[in-house]
């Protein structure tokens, strides 16, 4: 029996015990309890098969395909061919926008060796490259597709459709949460609007329904109606939770039909999580309680930094709570508020970098030293990079076959580079990577073998990675 | 593939929401005027509003002890969250 059927048969035994006398407290809280242990401790993976090394992870999406070519791969050739039609021995690239008489197009950056390592990072990221000591950058990224929904369906399930389960959702369908006040799964969106994937490339697709993740709101009060109304207290809103699992149980018992629906469940589970959200949500999104010189570290309080250093911020306390996987997300709403540069280069990835690199450094700075870096994964990137060749003289469009993703934290040997675009940036030539290794190795990093995650449907086992992926050995 | 949101915060809105807590005066208001003052024909007609249909033994008992223990305004709240009202099967 699957986990999934073993939780039901444990839920149906209750309920025909719940049937038949009924209102005997012991038994209520019993079964209160038994719920929320089957919530909270539910996991599909009961074996982990690697030695895991991170307990949570913080996946930093920069929405809208930032460029590799500005930011962690450089290409002192693609400077030098500037203005020239790419060189026929780089072989031939399919894009959106780009036509066949483009003209290669330098980039504005300087690299500088950073760190011990000494890896070259882009003058756009210059607190970042302090850290790099702690970073694992793989440059030779690829995806299959090069239309920003498919390729974030690609990025986040490992399809290019939507209505697979995201990386988020298998990750706490395997292993729960480490909190029974919050969910475990939080996306913190920008504040700049919805992607074009849209909210399906989170959820949880066929998994079920409890494992879809929470979507804070943008801004000042990332959850609302944490309040109770007037005029009831605690210890009576809690009573009227109760009452209302028992009569939706007793209800949805009294259907013929042998198994709840997980939809239905869900919602049952949702009235005693979000009751105990009520106590324990102000306390993870009041920042005041942080120290001055940790709201600088993250540039909260000052422009362009505050919202993405407010979000970074909030993450790390989410990963303190034990939240399993959060989603901070860069890039909203117009392409251009996202890192989507297909008119301006410069301009975009000068005002993206600057929004993002103090706050992201700063995240890593302060998970390092409370102790959690080691604990948490921490993955930089996006559903693509962006073309070698200009479009419209000045932008550069959507780019799938090299780009540069990062990890950091949960078992990444920092200060390490692996895998290589051409001497372009065109195409990753050199240990190709695509998004289901960079999959497999996050649940490595995890403890979990991709084998050993599966959900069945429509008569397939299904995993994370569609096709087997491989772990990125030399960065773990 | 149909667009779900998020439980928790459905939870919140239904529990601490305004609509839903001035629903819920406006039920109780009503069933102390057109019920009996007996609480159980309060669950009933509360149950036929909400869920058309009549409550089981069990539901009534629950609810019953629930409008003794703490109110008939929560109990009205618990009304709104029933999956019987809340959805169509």
């Amino acid at each position: 029996m699957t986990n999934h059927s073993i939780r039901q048969a444990l839920r149906r035994d209750f309920l025909r015990h719940s049937c038949c006398g009924f209102g005997s407290l012991a038994l209520a809280s019993m079964m209160r309890d038994q719920a929320a242990a089957d919530t909270v401790s539910q996991r599909a993976v009961r074996q982990y098969r690697f030695e895991p090394k991170a307990k949570s992870v913080i996946f930093l999406f920069m929405a809208g395909g930032p460029s590799h070519l500005e930011t962690f791969d450089p290409k002192p050739l693609l400077d030098r061919l500037s203005g020239q039609p790419r060189p026929r021995e780089f072989g031939e690239a399919k894009y959106q926008f780009v036509t066949g008489d483009a003209k290669l197009l330098g980039t504005h950056v300087r690299f500088e060796k950073s760190g011990q390592s000494g890896i070259e990072v882009s003058n756009l990221f210059p607190n970042v490259a302090k850290c790099i000591d702690d970073i694992a950058v793989v440059r030779s990224c690829y995806g299959d597709v090069v239309v920003h929904s498919a390729a974030q369906y690609e990025l986040f399930s490992g399809r290019v459709v939507p209505g697979f389960p995201s990386m988020g959702s298998w990750v706490v369908y395997g292993l729960g949460s480490e909190s029974d006040s919050l969910p475990a799964y939080v996306v913190l969106p920008d504040p700049d609007g919805a992607l074009e994937a849209g909210r399906p490339m989170y959820m949880n697709g066929f998994l079920p329904a409890v494992h879809q993740p929470l979507m804070l709101r943008s801004g000042s009060r990332p959850i609302l109606n944490l309040d109770l109304p007037k005029g009831v207290s605690l210890a009576e809103r809690s009573k009227t939770i109760e009452l209302i699992r028992q009569l939706n149980t007793a209800d949805a018992a009294s259907t013929q039909s042998p198994v709840i629906d997980d939809e239905l469940e869900a919602r049952i589970d949702s009235y005693e999580l979000a009751f105990r959200m009520q106590s324990e949500a102000p306390q993870v999104f009041d920042l005041s309680t942080e120290t001055r010189e940790t709201l600088d570290l993250y540039g909260i309080g000052k422009e362009p930094t505050d919202d993405y250093g407010r979000r970074c911020l909030l993450a790390r306390r989410l990963v303190e709570k034990g939240v399993r996987f959060s989603v901070v997300v860069s890039g909203g709403g117009p392409g251009n508020k996202q890192w989507d540069a297909h008119k301006d280069i410069v301009e975009n990835h000068d005002r993206m970098a600057s929004e993002t690199d103090l706050p992201i450094a700063g995240l890593l700075q302060d998970l390092k030293r409370r102790g959690l870096l080691e604990s948490t994964l921490v993955v930089w990137g996006g559903e693509f990079g962006r073309s070698p060749e200009a479009q419209t003289s000045k932008g550069r469009d959507h780019h799938n076959l090299g780009f540069t993703m990062w990890m950091a934290g949960g078992g990444i040997r920092g200060g390490t580079v692996v895998g290589a675009t051409d001497e372009i940036g065109l195409r990753a030539v050199e240990k190709p990577f695509h998004f289901r290794d960079i999959h497999t190795t996050i649940l490595h990093q995890l403890g979990i073998h991709q084998d050993d995650l599966t959900y069945p449907h429509l008569g397939r086992q299904e995993r994370l990675t569609q096709i087997h992926g491989k772990v990125i050995r030399e960065i773990v | 593939m149909r667009e779900q949101s998020t439980h928790a915060r459905q939870a919140l809105e239904l529990l601490n929401g305004r609509i839903t807590n001035e629903l819920a005066a406006a039920l109780a208001d009503r069933l102390q005027r057109e019920a009996s003052p007996e609480p159980a024909d309060k669950v009933r007609l509360a149950y036929r509003l909400t869920a058309a249909r009549e409550p089981s033994q069990q539901e009534l008992a629950l609810s019953v002890q629930f409008i003794q223990d703490v109110s008939l305004q929560e109990f009205a709240l618990a009304m709104f969250n029933l999956n019987a009202f809340l959805y169509v099967n």
